[in-house]
């Protein structure tokens, strides 16, 4: 084996065995004969990656469904909520009623806008004589462009007909600026991987949109523990209402990043009170780019006749950078660590069939999110976490105990706590001055 | 012969598709080596070369030296396999990157056998040369027409390679 060319030469010998598929003369064909038309590749996939990344930032939007007769907006009171009704009970938005009609006979009808300062709310049907509609082809890659931009899709939700032949959709997207009129919403059918791109224009009319009712600038901090949580704004609108803000800026990021103590947000609650009653969240959306670590919580519109409005804290989550070794003694007593603050208590290790089972407990919500252990000074993987309980104390803290699995067992025992996510809970509750 | 094949050229040229396969099709074996060396995958190596063909076809007309075809389609077919890695690279980054690896503990015991994760491990301008030279045993000149690198370029590029190959085996020079 010393000679190294030999094995180069044993390698040779196997890619020259290596027989050409049957199949390349056909696929050469086809590449020639389809080179006019538009092709799919890898970008494509990269798209479809980013989509579904996108959809699992927008938590899904729970409408309470209640019967609704209205006449504007025949069919859509399934995915509207309550005062989505009363708004078109009253007449508010403008009326489209413009369709395209794909050759399949496919087509997308824009039936209804409604506008205010937070979003565009864009009533559309998708027909399918056929019956086959739930397996209809059109993207939910959508935008509305206009002269000075183009506006982005944020969320949507539809309901099917029993027959089968359409789809109601409630979508909503970014707000067009103050001196857009015509826009063109551009939404596309992929037909055998090829995009077919269709466009539907229409005029908004500005004086049925609806503005805000309540808009403030709260530069207030709630702090948590290694971060501070800074709401920005309030801007409340009569289809939502939505709180924005920050975890970190760019240059706290940058900074943790560098010193190697990112945390990853993972979880931040915030209700909000407004005469007393929780208001029913919509949905929210947590991102890490230039600006930092931004987020923002939409809820229902607020009450007309608002006298106080509060916002708690109640949960922040994240996934902080440890990179922490901790000495394991296996003397059969328990061991208790202190990672960060949080308590985890080393219950059990056992040696079992040439494995090293480690049983560990702590408070429900903190996950070892990357974990190894040194075995007499070789790093090993964790294999599988086996056997999990929870126990509820006294006090209703819960307890979360499991057992870790390594291959491989030794004498010294060393724990790597790479990251690790927990989760603590608040009760900090903010004014938020309605005058 | 020599008069058949610069014919089929000229035939290609005009936009003849069934020849210009026909052209491909005779060498098949060395365009599928070459195109696997590099995708390490039979069906990938096949979408290189499906991308080769449409720009071979696309631009054949620029193509001055007819006897020359082969060598340039290869260059095109290199060229196509390292656009399409480096394409399958930012699709591995946009997606999820695996938080939990444990393979990396069976990988262990591979390592020691398989050359080709060595290979990985050099830098990627010796590990082509190396693989071209000695997996389909090409010759400097072809190589070095195929990559539009100098011959002297090609000869040393190996040379160092496979210094840098042992290092990595830990194979001592004898």
């Amino acid at each position: 084996m010393n000679n190294i060319e030999e094995i180069l030469k044993a390698k040779k010998l196997q890619v020259s065995e290596m027989n050409v598929p049957e199949e390349l003369e056909g696929r050469l064909r086809n590449a020639l004969n389809k080179n006019n038309q538009f092709r799919f590749g890898n970008r494509f996939r990269v798209y479809t990656a980013a989509m579904a990344m996108v959809f699992i930032l927008i938590l899904s939007l729970n409408y309470d469904v209640v019967a609704f007769y209205s006449k504007q907006l025949l069919g859509y009171d399934q995915v509207m909520n309550a005062s989505l009704k009363q708004l078109s009970e009253l007449g508010k938005g403008q009326p489209i009623g413009k369709s395209f009609t794909f050759d399949n006979q496919v087509s997308l009808t824009v039936d209804y806008v409604m506008l205010d300062e937070n979003q565009l709310l864009l009533f559309y049907t998708i027909k399918d004589p056929s019956g086959h509609v739930d397996k209809n082809d059109i993207t939910a890659f959508m935008s509305l462009k206009a002269f000075w931009g183009e506006y982005n899709h944020q969320s949507s939700q539809g309901i099917i007909n029993e027959e089968n032949t359409e789809i109601k959709y409630l979508a909503s997207f970014e707000p067009p600026k103050l001196f857009e009129k015509n826009l063109t919403l551009k939404f596309s059918r992929i037909l055998k991987g090829r995009e077919d791109p269709a466009e539907i224009s229409f005029t908004l009319n500005r004086n049925t949109a609806m503005g805000h009712t309540l808009k403030k600038t709260l530069n207030e901090t709630i702090e948590v523990d290694k971060t501070k949580i800074k709401i920005h704004s309030i801007l409340a609108s009569p289809t939502k209402t939505v709180i924005e803000g920050s975890i970190q800026n760019i240059f706290e990021l940058a900074k943790d990043q560098l010193n190697g103590e990112r945390l990853r947000a993972t979880d931040l609650t915030l209700k909000l009170i407004a005469n007393g009653k929780e208001v029913e969240r919509q949905g929210s959306g947590m991102s890490t780019d230039m600006k930092g670590m931004t987020f923002h919580c939409d809820y229902d519109p607020l009450p007309t006749d608002l006298e106080q409005l509060q916002l708690e804290m109640v949960n922040f989550g994240a996934d902080h950078d440890v990179n922490q070794q901790f000495k394991l003694i296996n003397d059969g007593e328990k061991q208790s660590l202190n990672i960060q603050g949080q308590k985890v208590e080393i219950n059990k290790i056992e040696k079992v069939q040439g494995e090293t089972q480690i049983t560990f407990s702590s408070k429900e919500g903190l996950i070892l999110s990357r974990v190894y252990l040194w075995i007499d000074g070789q790093r090993v993987s964790l294999e599988q976490t086996i056997m999990d309980d929870y126990e509820k104390l006294l006090d209703g803290t819960i307890i979360h105990t499991r057992t870790m699995r390594f291959l491989g067992a030794g004498d010294e025992l060393k724990l790597d706590v790479q990251r690790m996510t927990y989760t603590t809970s608040y009760d900090k509750v903010l004014e938020i001055p309605i005058n | 012969m020599e008069n058949e094949f610069i014919q089929m050229i000229e035939r290609a040229k005009k936009g003849d598709k069934e020849v210009l396969i026909e052209l491909i099709m005779r060498q098949k074996q060395d365009y599928y080596r070459l195109a696997y060396i590099y995708m390490k995958n039979p069906d990938e190596a096949l979408d290189a070369m499906e991308d080769m063909i449409l720009k071979v076809y696309e631009n054949i007309k620029r193509l001055k030296d007819n006897a020359a075809f082969h060598s340039w389609s290869k260059t095109i077919l290199v060229n196509c396999c390292k656009n399409n890695l480096r394409r399958k690279n930012r699709v591995i980054l946009s997606g999820s990157i695996p938080e939990v690896a444990y393979a990396d503990v069976f990988q262990m015991k591979d390592e020691q056998l398989d050359i080709e994760k060595h290979m990985e491990k050099i830098n990627y301008k010796f590990r082509e040369i190396l693989k071209l030279r000695y997996y389909l045993d090409m010759e400097y000149e072809a190589i070095a027409a195929i990559l539009k690198i100098p011959l002297g370029t090609v000869k040393s590029r190996i040379h160092t390679g496979l210094i840098k190959l042992k290092e990595s085996m830990g194979v001592s020079e004898e």
